[in-house]
């Protein structure tokens, strides 16, 4: 069972292998519009950057909900915070994220410390986020897939594009299924993001009696647990 | 973008949780006075421009027209011509204090009860769910919004950072339904249970909201699901107080 266990978390890794690949061109045009702009980029030459990011949202249409760039902190010229993100309606049609970054605001959206922001920031590298109540945006259940963005080796925020659970679900469940009926697919701490047993459900914590579960995939640090005895399946 | 137009939340406020085409200019009016209710529009908050609103709401600009008017004749916006212009928020409550009253008013005793059964009920559990579900970061986010809710000053800021904890907590408990189940709940009460609040009772307000958090923090399901149904009972309480008190008074506004 260990073996197929791995196939599956392969499976899983591999949609977001290919969500990572889709985010570097942005991040490159995002590294490119700040590098090229004539003093500080602002907002304006962000604009830039939708293109790419519709072309995220359309090529994963069904499994990214929204998509975009984050900025640091006084990277801009004309905003302290920004984001440009955009999101697909359930009927169709992009729509930008429109939140409160004024920090002075009892609703500021702070994302500095948001782990998808703050995560990639610390670690330098590529990181998925979640599974959390996307409240600011699309309301769903989601996962964020995030990367560092660096211009001239300096830090200048992220590219990110959001998977709503229950799409993962969609593409995971048949086969975590198939492996067992009580297993499930849990973040690292514990998080269940799709689960095989109706003992618990997305969201629920399961008690990791193993308090390393072994990341069997590069990026995604999730694992496969048996909720039967709530031990980390190895590989 | 971020920096112009209503945030997201805002517009989901107004749009109802369908995505669906926009609705009369009625359900538009009755859903943005709700957005004013829950504090997520302030008190002369300068209102996006009529085109671009309408796009982000996806109604009709003659539709958001017809729902300015009535809400300027409830009261809730004001249009200002000239350089200065546009349309902006206006709470009447925030300048007239008989105006809360006149709002209260419309409550009898058995509907604030109800209303305090109902949010109690949604609360609890929110509570209850986030002190078994929640992580680590998840509890940092509440903390600091309870002392965004501290230093919140006016009645207008306390209300949208009560609002943001309220998100927050139902969040914490991983659930997206009783998120918008407990806001549209708070919208029915929203600035009645912030107006007119002496600095010791938001003192209260505030300690209560720590507490809670606290039992999440400690991953004690029973007190958090405790102090959140000691928060809306205290609440309902001064609601009912107050209410109570307009009999006393037959020749107020009605």
């Amino acid at each position: 069972m260990t073996g197929t266990a791995q196939d599956l978390l392969v499976t899983v890794s591999d949609e977001y292998e290919r969500i990572f690949a889709a985010l570097e061109p942005l991040a490159a045009v995002f590294a490119g519009t700040v590098t090229n702009a004539p003093g500080r980029a602002s907002t304006t030459d962000l604009a830039a950057l939708r293109e790419t990011i519709f072309a995220v949202l359309a090529a994963h249409h069904g499994l990214v909900a929204g998509a975009g760039v984050i900025t640091a902190p006084a990277l801009l010229a004309d905003a302290d915070y920004w984001l440009e993100w955009w999101w697909t309606r359930p009927s169709g049609g992009h729509e930008a994220l429109r939140v409160n970054l004024d920090p002075t605001a009892p609703d500021f959206f702070e994302y500095t410390t948001a782990d998808w922001y703050a995560t990639p920031r610390r670690t330098a590298t590529r990181h998925v986020s979640g599974p959390y109540v996307d409240y600011a945006c699309t309301t769903e259940y989601a996962t964020t897939v995030a990367v560092p963005v660096y211009a001239d080796g300096v830090f200048i925020g992220v590219a990110a594009a959001d998977v709503l659970v229950s799409h993962l679900e969609q593409r995971v469940l048949p086969a975590l299924r198939r492996l067992g009926h009580s297993l499930a697919l849990v973040n690292a701490a514990g998080r269940v993001v799709v689960s095989a047993s109706p003992r618990y459900a997305p969201g629920e914590l399961v008690p990791l009696v193993d308090a390393h579960p072994v990341s069997l995939a590069s990026a995604v640090n999730w694992t496969v647990v048996d909720t039967a005895t709530a031990v980390s399946t190895r590989s | 973008m971020a920096g112009t137009g209503l945030t997201t939340a805002t517009a989901r406020v107004i749009l109802g949780t369908d995505d669906g085409p926009g609705g009369r200019a009625d359900q538009i009016a009755q859903r943005i006075g709700r957005a004013i209710r829950l504090g997520l529009m302030v008190d002369g908050e300068r209102l996006p421009p009529e085109a671009q609103l309408a796009e982000q709401l996806g109604i009709a600009t003659v539709t958001l027209r017809e729902a300015w008017a009535i809400l300027r004749e409830r009261g809730l916006v004001v249009t200002r011509r000239g350089r200065a212009g546009g349309t902006f928020v206006r709470l009447p409550h925030a300048t007239e204090p008989d105006a809360l009253s006149a709002r209260l008013r419309r409550f009898s005793t058995q509907d604030i009860r109800e209303l305090g059964d109902h949010r109690r009920a949604i609360w609890a559990m929110v509570a209850e769910l986030a002190a078994v579900r929640s992580l680590p970061d998840e509890v940092d986010d509440l903390h600091r919004q309870v002392e965004r809710l501290r230093t919140a000053g006016t009645a207008s800021e306390r209300r949208r950072a009560d609002t943001q904890f309220t998100i927050q907590l139902a969040s914490a408990a991983q659930s997206s339904r009783l998120t918008r189940e407990a806001l549209s709940l708070l919208a029915e009460a929203g600035d009645l249970l912030w107006l007119g609040l002496s600095d010791a009772e938001h003192t209260d307000a505030v300690r209560s909201r720590s507490r809670l958090v606290a039992a999440v923090a400690r991953r004690q399901p029973r007190p958090a699901r405790g102090a959140a149904q000691r928060q809306v009972a205290d609440e309902t309480r001064r609601l009912l107080q107050l209410r109570l008190a307009l009999y006393d008074d037959p020749e107020g506004i009605a």
